[in-house]
């Protein structure tokens, strides 16, 4: 187990150096002059001069060849230097990334719980009750969870939830950490949770109910049943481990659609995480902040990754005993 | 007393293709301390027949007849009556040891679950697995921190066979109890069914391996297309069959020649209004078409279905 982990560690910097490298491509290869961008973004009047162009490319660099480019961006990264953002007046995005990441990760974390907790909860209800209203009923809701907007949910629940009814604030959460001491306003958080986790569970339900019920109709379950072991105990104690063990993937291979999810709902309820700002670089094109958050969420993606691929390894006896 | 009775017992499933006849007329009973094997190929109602009898049958199934445990009747049992029944005075030994036992558990972790769903304590549970495990040549302390798949074949097949043993139950079934097994392993499970009977159980073992049957004893009953077509003392009928159909089935073995029987099996949803074997049966007269033959009785004991013997 412990090797396994240590060679899933030691891959880890190729891993990460090849997605630095891909983020840099993508940022290279866009249509996007980033001087030309940066002038256009500052303020109204400003025109981008070949004499001002000039003095860009050279205090960035980009008069290097690209592969240098590459090293000396990459040189900085290691060293915890990200560049500078226009958009949040010239402040280090490093610090930017710091700020943000904490709101973030609080709704994201409380969002894949609610998202887990309720895809089991009906995921074992519908695959228990197969074929009944119940089971119908949790099926299409989760279908439609699954291919309506997430913004448009997430303006139906402001409009519901905030303005009609006014249980909830609609937005206003300030920057969790710097302001309120890093405790969560849990009242803001509560109606982006619930959108980003109602809109993210279709498949983890679908796919609780499904996996159980093909579960189910194996032989060791069927022998359950015929010792007489109740419906609930067969249900819990020997159905659901086995169906637990692909699930654990999924949560891996889920993260980039909970992160993709996050840019909309933190943008409709001014939520001030990650998902916001990657809105607000990419809206202000405000490069080194957009390459930063790109990398972010792919380093996340990559470690969400691995955790559910040694949690995988924990669970099922089977891979853990071929590990020794 | 007989420990299990079944009395004209049908079982039919409703199918997009109709209704598939999968066993049709079963009347038979079994004391305790008795073996009833029940052969036949595949397809012709064997497993479930053991499925019947313990009621682990599909939503889609129509059953008529009645079986008897103990002079219990069992088919309007409510379910949660019929699984305090399963798992207090019926057993299953499965097909497939390995596959029976839950992969993410382990066998001792399971094995008590089993035995407190028979009604013993904590400590008497462990004890009874512990006494059945010694008898099969193992001990509970040995396999009880393994996961089923560190067991090998031989040993999984000793667990599901302790299973089967504690708390004594009344009927004891085992579905196809050798399958996929070597010689050898056939050779030990043979000993341990047989152990099981003596124990006092009714012992009703599914199988389509002739030898095992033979091996086993007691009795016999031949299912053809879903319908018992001999029951007989086991050694009787390996000596001399009946039923046409048995005297077919033993000729095709290669010791007697391998002369496979002509034809194929009727489809289970289309079965005729009289003999299921007529069409390929070398003593076919008048009556085989007129209607289905009731179960005669065989002047040495026991009872064929075939009008030869009215």
């Amino acid at each position: 187990m412990i090797a396994v982990v240590g060679r899933r560690l030691l891959a880890l910097p190729l891993i990460l150096f090849a997605v630095a490298l891909l983020v840099f491509l993508l940022a290279w290869a866009s249509p996007y002059d980033p001087a030309e961008a940066y002038v256009q973004g500052a303020a109204a009047g400003d025109a981008l001069t070949p004499e001002l162009r000039e003095q860009f490319e050279r205090a960035w660099g980009l008069e290097d060849p690209m592969p240098v480019q590459f090293l000396s961006w990459l040189g900085r990264l290691v060293q915890g230097d990200l560049g500078e953002s226009r958009y949040l007046s010239g402040a280090p995005v490093v610090d930017a990334l710091k700020d943000r990441a904490y709101p973030s990760l609080v709704l994201l974390g409380s969002a894949l719980g609610v998202v887990l907790v309720g895809a089991l909860l009906a995921g074992v209800a519908a695959a228990a009750f197969r074929d009944s209203p119940l089971d119908w009923l949790i099926r299409t809701s989760a279908y439609a969870a699954t291919f309506v907007p997430s913004f448009w949910v997430a303006l139906l629940a402001v409009f519901v939830f905030a303005v009609q009814l006014d249980w909830l604030p609609a937005a206003g959460a300030s920057n969790l950490r710097s302001v309120d001491g890093g405790r969560v306003e849990f009242r803001h958080l509560l109606l982006p949770m619930l959108t980003l986790a109602l809109t993210q569970h279709g498949w983890f339900t679908l796919y609780v109910r499904d996996t159980l019920l093909e579960v189910l109709r194996d032989d060791y379950v069927r022998f359950a049943e015929a010792q007489g072991v109740g419906r609930v105990a067969v249900l819990f104690r020997h159905a659901l481990p086995n169906a637990l063990i692909p699930f654990v993937t999924l949560i891996g291979t889920h993260i980039p659609e909970l992160i993709g999810g996050s840019i909309l709902i933190e943008s409709v309820f001014g939520w001030p995480g990650l998902g916001n700002l990657t809105r607000q670089a990419a809206i202000a094109v405000d490069i080194p902040l957009l390459l930063a958050i790109v990398l972010v969420g792919a380093v996340l993606v990559v470690l969400g990754n691995l955790i559910a691929d040694l949690l995988y390894r924990v669970i099922d006896p089977r891979i853990r005993e071929s590990m020794r | 007393m007989p420990a299990i009775e079944a009395r004209a017992l049908s079982v039919g499933f409703r199918t997009e293709r109709g209704v598939v006849q999968a066993l049709s007329d079963a009347s038979f009973a079994i004391e305790r301390g008795e073996t009833l094997v029940v052969i036949g190929e595949s397809g012709s109602g064997k497993t479930v027949l053991a499925h019947a009898l313990m009621r682990l049958l599909p939503r889609n199934v129509t059953l008529a007849g009645e079986v008897d445990l103990e002079g219990q009747p069992l088919l309007a049992l409510p379910e949660d009556e019929m699984r305090r029944v399963r798992g207090r005075r019926m057993a299953l030994i499965p097909q497939g040891a390995g596959s029976a036992l839950n992969p993410v558990r382990r066998v001792g972790g399971l094995m008590l679950e089993m035995a407190r769903v028979r009604g013993l304590g904590q400590g008497e549970a462990r004890e009874a697995l512990d006494g059945s495990l010694r008898e099969l040549g193992l001990s509970f302390q040995q396999v009880a921190e393994r996961y089923p798949h560190q067991l090998s074949g031989g040993m999984q097949q000793r667990v599901v066979n302790a299973m089967a043993m504690v708390g004594e139950p009344s009927v004891v079934i085992a579905d196809e109890p050798t399958h996929g097994m070597d010689p050898e392993l056939v050779d030990t499970t043979a000993e341990q069914l047989g152990m099981i009977a003596r124990r006092g159980a009714a012992l009703l073992v599914i199988t389509h391996d002739l030898r095992l049957a033979e091996r086993l004893g007691g009795r016999t009953a031949l299912i053809y297309s879903s319908y018992i077509v001999e029951l007989r003392d086991t050694a009787a009928f390996f000596s001399q069959p009946e039923h046409p159909y048995g005297r077919a089935l033993l000729g095709a073995l290669p010791e007697h020649g391998g002369v496979a029987i002509p034809g194929v099996s009727p489809e289970l949803t289309q079965l005729p209004r009289a003999c299921a074997f007529a069409p390929r049966c070398p003593a076919r007269f008048e009556p085989c078409d007129e209607a289905v033959p009731p179960m005669f009785p065989l002047p040495g004991g026991g009872e064929a279905r075939c009008y030869l013997h009215a």
